[in-house]
């Protein structure tokens, strides 16, 4: 055998054994998994059972959902996650796979891929809200804050000279804290409007497909964002409203002591 | 053929399999890579990238809003500063008169300040249209947040409106009142 030949048998060999190793990674960890995502799933799977229509249906939810499970539930042990959340969060995605795939068997293409895009969406929505309720919050403690802060040199301060000059500068802090207000309260209604989309679309294609219940899972879970960001766009306004009493009362005094 | 050549002939292969896998995954819902389903999305949304380009026309006209109310600012910042200058210049007989002058030179100032709070909302509105404006991805957010800057613009000339009005019908109203009794 010459030289380039033993080398082209080598690229194959290389070519192979990589093959090999991505696939075994993947596996790594799927059989466990699959067997708990059964477990979990029996109920559905047995009240499917139950209907005779359902019986009926080329397409299995529950078993489409077992598979995506395991697929899912194989990149998150891959990518190092603690068990029990490898199997609650496999089988949330587990399931919006599997509803994407049996959409897409039953030939419903734009919903398909309507709803791929929802649940896409869903992980980085829930990081976007969380960084917003943070920030709703630090803001509230600001606030409260300010608002001891105004309270307290009304009542305290008897000279009226440095009360004027101490409450320009308070007056500038409640100025800019209704700046960073608005911008939070804006990011947070941004997101509703499209949170607010979501759910349309998600409306229409439970209409579409009712059977498949982790559409349902998806509303609910999207409406329970929605409800989050709507309190967080409700304490910005009732924080402004605040801000905006404090400074009204700060001038009063203000002109009142000039 | 050395070991390098044998690791691009490799990369070659990997190449030609992700090609294969993203040139025939659009109709297959049994399709296994989620990489080719993301490769479907990308791009596909027309009608959402009309609506964005659409939307982006719409932010110059959002500017030209924005550069009108500063103007407004302007004017009504111009005003309270003459008739502040004028108020430096009273002297005012009595103390209750000076009294008075005092308290609307005080509010006059506390106006002018409102009035950069309100050039300071504006300008962060500005800034923001501008950035959304050239912003190309992630379509759905940026139109959302193009929208929301429409209705923050809105609130913005509602409360300049509102504090125009209370400068024009009631405070310079009373500081000429109080400069035609000095």
């Amino acid at each position: 055998m010459n030289k380039r030949a033993v080398n082209t048998q080598y690229i194959f060999i290389l070519y192979f054994l990589i093959l090999f190793i991505s696939t075994e990674a993947v596996a790594w960890g799927v059989p466990d998994i699959v067997k708990k995502a059964q477990e979990t799933l029996n109920g559905t799977q047995n009240k499917s059972d139950d209907n005779s229509t359902e019986k009926k249906k080329e397409f299995s939810v529950a078993k489409d959902a077992t598979i995506g499970a395991a697929f899912c539930g194989g990149l998150f042990k891959i990518l190092g996650k603690a068990d029990d959340d490898v199997v609650k969060a496999a089988l949330a995605c587990g399931a919006a796979n599997a509803a994407v795939t049996v959409l897409a068997k039953q030939g419903k293409d734009k919903y398909a891929k309507q709803y791929s895009q929802i649940t896409s969406d869903m992980a980085s929505s829930e990081k976007e809200i969380n960084l917003l309720e943070g920030e709703t919050r630090s803001n509230n403690q600001k606030v409260n804050t300010y608002q001891s802060q105004v309270n307290n040199l009304i009542l305290k301060e008897k000279d009226d000279e440095r009360f004027i000059h101490e409450s320009a500068g308070l007056r500038e802090k409640l100025d800019k804290q209704l700046l960073t207000n608005k911008s939070a309260r804006s990011k947070a209604a941004a997101k509703l409007e499209i949170l607010d989309k979501q759910i349309a679309e998600l409306d229409v294609i439970i209409n579409d497909s009712p059977d498949i219940d982790s559409l349902q899972a998806t509303k609910i879970t999207l409406v329970q964002q929605k409800g989050r960001l709507t309190t967080s766009v409700k304490q910005a306004n009732g924080m402004n409203d605040e801000l905006l009493a404090q400074k009204s009362k700060l001038d009063n005094e203000v002109i009142k002591r000039s | 053929m050395c070991f390098p050549t044998a690791l691009k002939c490799l990369l070659f292969f990997f190449m030609i399999n992700l090609f294969g896998c993203s040139s025939t995954c659009s109709t297959d819902p049994d399709e296994l890579s989620r990489l080719c389903a993301a490769r479907y999305n990308i791009g596909a949304n027309k009608q959402l990238e009309d609506h964005l380009t659409a939307r982006q026309h719409d932010a110059d006209d959002m500017r030209k809003q924005v550069d009108l109310s500063r103007q407004e600012l302007a004017d009504s910042k111009k005003q309270l500063s003459d008739m502040s200058l004028k108020f430096a210049t009273v002297d005012a007989k009595t103390e209750s008169a000076r009294k008075k002058a005092r308290k609307i030179a005080v509010e006059l100032d506390l106006k002018q300040r409102d009035i950069e709070s309100k050039e300071n909302d504006l300008n962060a509105l500005d800034q923001q249209i501008k950035m959304l404006k050239g912003k190309k991805t992630n379509q759905k957010e940026t139109i959302a947040q193009l929208n929301q800057a429409e209705r923050d613009l809105e609130q913005t000339k509602a409360e300049i409106q509102l504090l125009n009005d209370y400068l024009h019908t009631d405070l310079l109203i009373k500081a000429e009142n109080a400069l035609a009794y000095d």
